[in-house]
């Protein structure tokens, strides 16, 4: 296989079937997929469960085998040890030792890095507060956080290397609005420090805010692939936005529209989405503004 | 197989899959090793272990031991520290193997099972070191668990010993102690119950009907005891040149020559003799005599008689006297003994390969003697007449000459036994110590643990007799004869005695040992007196055998990772107690395995049909040569044994940690290896 230095994420004929105990052929989980992630741009794996997207990243970090084809990350095969200093790895569910607290937990990674001591104290509270940890809550147990909190410490274990990839698997699931929108920020600000990410995930409004290119995943199979905005574009259907217009100039738009030759004209008031209204209330209504923004990794 | 690897092909196989392994398997991961990655997971399996209060075990075996000890029925002051050794040791040991065993084996299963292990295996940390990390994990958690208990030991032992010391001396106070008691609580007294000596034991014990002086030539016992001679038999020494596999081998012949000497009859011989005579048993005695004082009595006397058997090298017989046509040989004058051995049991011989050819006397009133080179056994030639002569084995302190006979006393229950009663009737033991380390003065003190068997009450250990039992010193450089000093031991518990350091001259010494108290036979062994040589505080003997506890489990741990890498957590339970336990169970099966189980199992099932009897035969021979094999490949446990010399208040020898850290590194490097060859290649995403 030729791999390119320049991407980020390549597959060729990537397939994955899963075995009985006979060895006979059980699941066909993924089936020829061929992939390309360019560095520095947010890519977005979608598709139902079952589609092959966490069977994708498992085959990409080395934790299942692939039955056919070949992948690489970052230039080197996927699943080599070496290439692993540079990946971080949000799992789908927060999957941590449970009896270290968040502090312990990202010391811990830091040491799997040989990260010095030295730096691990100042990165440690650095990384805590850029996913939202307070004091409190940094000297408690794993196993008494909640699930966002576990998702938060989650993230800040796969950034805790400063990683050139990361694999973030359904990052929001367990978030409430305000951390999902922390999350999307976080994952904009990574792409605007030139890091690749690649986001496994069945929410899509999600994934229409933040990734640059996205594929589509069906029985192991990648449907299609392209960017965002090309894929959602209604070719057909020209939509012109303004402010200012009283009802009178609105009326006089419709005309000179029908009078193009344009067909079907709707003439509305846009909406905010629903995330927007709750964040913006939330954030009105917080005195000391704790829901702060996250801040760069 | 040259022998160099057919000799250690354990180790061959063990080095092979460690280089295979390693270099073959895993040299990208050996260069990217990094200690601080294993030192962190190792930390968290410690610290998950901690968490889950696994030491909170500690508190239970502790009070578990108190209850326990505090119900116990010692004999002595002594008995009891080393019950409480014994209890205090064994609990830490089961202790922390089920933990271990436990936590070893569910670690990494769980992990895979929970996920945890993504967020490890996708950091650049190598299987290797997921493994290495894990071991030292459970390792510390191991050593923890020992530290735990070893305190505890130590201070409950100090604590009862003190109150045992305490005891003992209120009652040497109080004079409430019975002579035979007096002296081990003396010694008890002034020497402590907490002990770690070093021992030596005897090089040789033989009993004599009397006491062997360096001039004389031949050495005599008395009837009912017997000498033994070793001999090393190959097929070249008594195989034709044109004998063929499945052909019968030639008969040999056992040629002895034995003296004999009158010996004065006890009240119950003549007794007993007096029967036989009625019935005009022989007059005619044979055989050099070398003393006729006793002429009135030898018209009473029997025909000296003798038994001949062949025994195996652990003493038991092999070709018993029936076999030899041998039940009861008459010694004739300057005539030696003559005893065929069958064509058909010499092949039985050349398997053994090392025997004794036994001699026994067998008619009261003699005293039966031997020189130098008592036996020697004649295989034919082809030439007619002619006879290759087969010498006894030699001897292993001087190569350059044969084994003398060794001589031994009647077999007891508790050894060979010592008989009592008057000086002239009395046979003589004696214990013959080389190059001992000994003090240039003072007292030399030595230990003693004998069984007393009395006439006609083979139990009678609780009767208040005492038994006497005088003990002189020879020092083998200058031949004198120390006086001596009498003892009363008791039964199956320790005795205490000391001799004088001038007496045992520079090391080479023998002790003489009689027995005056009639009636009584003690039961004597090679290793039932010992020399204490020097002392070694009690902790630091304790700290020995936790450390070879802790090698154990260490290789516990790593067994355990191995299985748990291919195996869900119950199974890996089972097959690591299996790995543990199979070369011990098949030792413990020992002779059962030997050559002829397919034939008597065959036998006892009842196959008639030749044909399928042979089929089965040959299946179960076939089957326990597999696992004799496979048993030797497994560790043997029986190396981390440091329990028994702890109990009894001797040193653990620096030898034995040599041998444990053998075994545990010996056979857990290659299991490392190959728990990590499985785990690379294992999909830890479920």
């Amino acid at each position: 296989m030729s791999t390119s230095n320049g991407e980020a994420v390549q597959t060729e004929h990537l397939s994955k079937v899963y075995k009985d105990f006979w060895g006979r052929d059980k699941v066909r989980a993924l089936d020829d997929l061929n992939l390309t992630i360019h560095r520095g741009e947010v890519f977005g794996l979608l598709g139902p469960n079952g589609s092959g997207k966490s069977t994708t990243i498992k085959l990409l970090l080395g934790l299942i085998f692939a039955s056919r084809g070949r992948a690489s990350v970052l230039g080197q095969p996927a699943g080599s040890t070496r290439i692993n200093e540079r990946i971080g790895f949000l799992p789908e569910e927060s999957y941590l030792y449970r009896f270290l607290n968040g502090e312990e937990t990202l010391r811990f990674y830091g040491r799997l890095f040989r990260i010095p001591s030295r730096d691990l104290k100042k990165r440690v509270p650095a990384l805590l507060d850029t996913v939202g940890l307070d004091e409190k809550s940094r000297k408690r147990k794993l196993r008494e956080y909640s699930k966002g909190m576990a998702r938060r410490i989650g993230l800040a274990q796969a950034l805790i290397n400063n990683p050139d990839l990361i694999l973030l698997d359904e990052p929001t699931t367990g978030l409430d609005p305000i951390g999902t929108r922390e999350m999307k920020d976080l994952i904009l600000s990574l792409k605007a420090q030139g890091k690749t990410v690649l986001l496994c995930s069945h929410l899509l409004a999600d994934v229409q805010d933040v990734c640059d290119r996205i594929t589509i995943l069906f029985k192991g199979k990648m449907q299609t692939i392209g960017e965002v905005r090309d894929l959602l574009q209604v070719k057909d259907i020209t939509q012109v936005q303004t402010r200012g217009l009283n009802e009178t100039q609105i009326q006089e738009v419709r005309q000179f529209m029908s009078r193009l030759g344009g067909q079907e004209t709707t003439i509305t008031h846009p909406t905010t989405t629903l995330e927007d209204l709750f964040v913006r209330i939330v954030r009105e209504n917080t005195p000391d503004n704790a829901a702060t923004p996250p801040r760069q990794a | 197989m040259p022998p160099i690897i057919n000799d250690n092909i354990g180790w061959w196989i063990a080095g092979a899959i460690v280089v295979i392994g390693l270099v073959g398997f895993g040299l990208r991961d050996l260069l990217r090793f990094s200690p601080r990655r294993i030192w962190a997971i190792s930390s968290v399996s410690f610290a998950e272990s901690i968490r889950r209060r696994v030491l909170w075990i500690t508190p239970l075996a502790i009070i578990g031991v108190i209850i326990v000890s505090q119900l116990q029925h010692p004999i002595d002051e002594q008995d009891a520290i080393r019950q409480t050794i014994k209890f205090c040791l064994f609990a830490t040991g089961l202790l922390v193997t089920i933990v271990i065993i436990i936590l070893a084996c569910t670690n990494l299963p769980k992990e895979i099972d929970t996920r945890v292990i993504y967020t490890i295996v996708t950091k650049p940390t190598t299987r290797l070191e997921i493994i290495l990390g894990k071991i030292i994990g459970f390792a510390r958690v191991s050593a923890a668990i020992l530290i735990i208990m070893g305190l505890f030991t130590w201070g409950y032992l100090h604590l009862r010993a003190w109150n045992m010391q305490r005891y003992i001396a209120r009652q040497l106070i109080d004079g409430d102690v019975g002579p035979a008691r007096k002296p081990s609580l003396e010694h008890y007294q002034q020497s402590g119950l907490l002990q770690a000596r070093q021992l030596q034991d005897s090089d040789s014990y033989e009993i004599f009907a009397k006491l062997p002086q360096s001039t004389d030539s031949v050495r005599w016992m008395f009837n009912e005891q017997d000498f033994v001679v070793p001999f090393r038999l190959g097929l070249g020494d008594v195989a034709p040149a044109d004998w063929q596999s499945g052909q019968p081998l030639p008969p040999l012949m056992i040629l002895a020559h034995v003296y004999t000497q009158e010996a004065p009859l006890t009240d119950e011989q003549q007794e007993h003799l007096g029967g036989d005579l009625l019935r005009g048993l022989g007059t005619d005695t044979g055989g050099p005599r070398l003393s006729d004082s006793q002429s009135t009595m030898t018209a009473k006397r029997p025909a000296p008689k003798v038994a001949v058997q062949i025994l195996d090298r652990n003493g038991y017989t092999l070709l018993a006297p029936n076999i030899l046509n041998a039940t009861s040989l008459t010694l004739h004058e300057d005539q030696p003994l003559q005893i065929q051995i069958p064509a058909e049991q010499v092949m039985t011989l050349v398997n053994h390969g090392r025997f004794f050819v036994s001699i026994t006397g067998a008619s009261p009133g003699w005293m039966y003697g031997a020189d130098s080179n008592p036996v020697i056994i004649l295989a034919p030639t082809p030439q007619p007449g002619k006879f290759n002569q087969i010498p006894p084995a030699p001897d292993p302190r001087d190569p350059s000459r044969h084994t003398p006979p060794i001589f031994q006393g009647r077999s007891g229950t508790h050894g060979q036994q010592l008989r009592g009663g008057p000086a002239e009737f009395n046979p003589v033991g004696i214990y013959r110590f080389h190059n001992v380390p000994l003090p240039a003065s003072g007292q030399v003190p030595f230990e003693m643990r004998v069984g007393i068997e009395r006439t006609g009450d083979e139990l009678s250990t609780s009767t208040d007799d005492l038994t006497h039992l005088s003990i002189s010193a020879r020092n083998l450089k200058t031949g004198v004869i120390s006086d001596p000093i009498t003892i009363t031991p008791e039964s199956l518990r320790p005795t205490y005695f000391s001799l004088p350091a001038s007496a045992l001259g520079d090391g080479n010494f023998e002790l003489i040992l009689r027995n005056h108290t009639n009636g009584h036979w003690i039961g004597l062994q090679t290793n039932s007196v010992f020399v204490v040589t020097s002392h070694q505080p009690f902790i630091a003997n304790l700290a020995k055998s936790l450390l070879i506890l802790w090698l154990m489990t260490l290789l516990v741990i790593i067994i355990a990772i191995l299985c748990s890498t291919f195996l869900s957590w119950p199974i890996a339970v089972v097959l690591t107690i299996v790995l543990l336990l199979g070369r011990w169970g098949v030792m413990q099966l020992g002779d059962t395995l030997g050559s002829g189980i397919g034939n008597q199992i065959a036998t006892d099932f009842g196959f008639s049909d030749p044909s399928q009897a042979k089929v089965v035969s040959s299946s179960v021979e076939a089957l326990t040569k597999a696992l004799t094999a496979v048993s030797h490949v497994l560790p043997d446990i029986s190396k981390f044994s440091a329990t028994e010399d702890v109990e009894r208040g001797v040193m653990v020898p620096t030898a034995r940690l040599a041998e444990s850290s053998a075994v545990a590194f010996g056979f857990g490097l290659p299991m490392i290896v190959l728990a990590y060859i499985f785990l690379k290649n294992k999909e830890v995403a479920p």
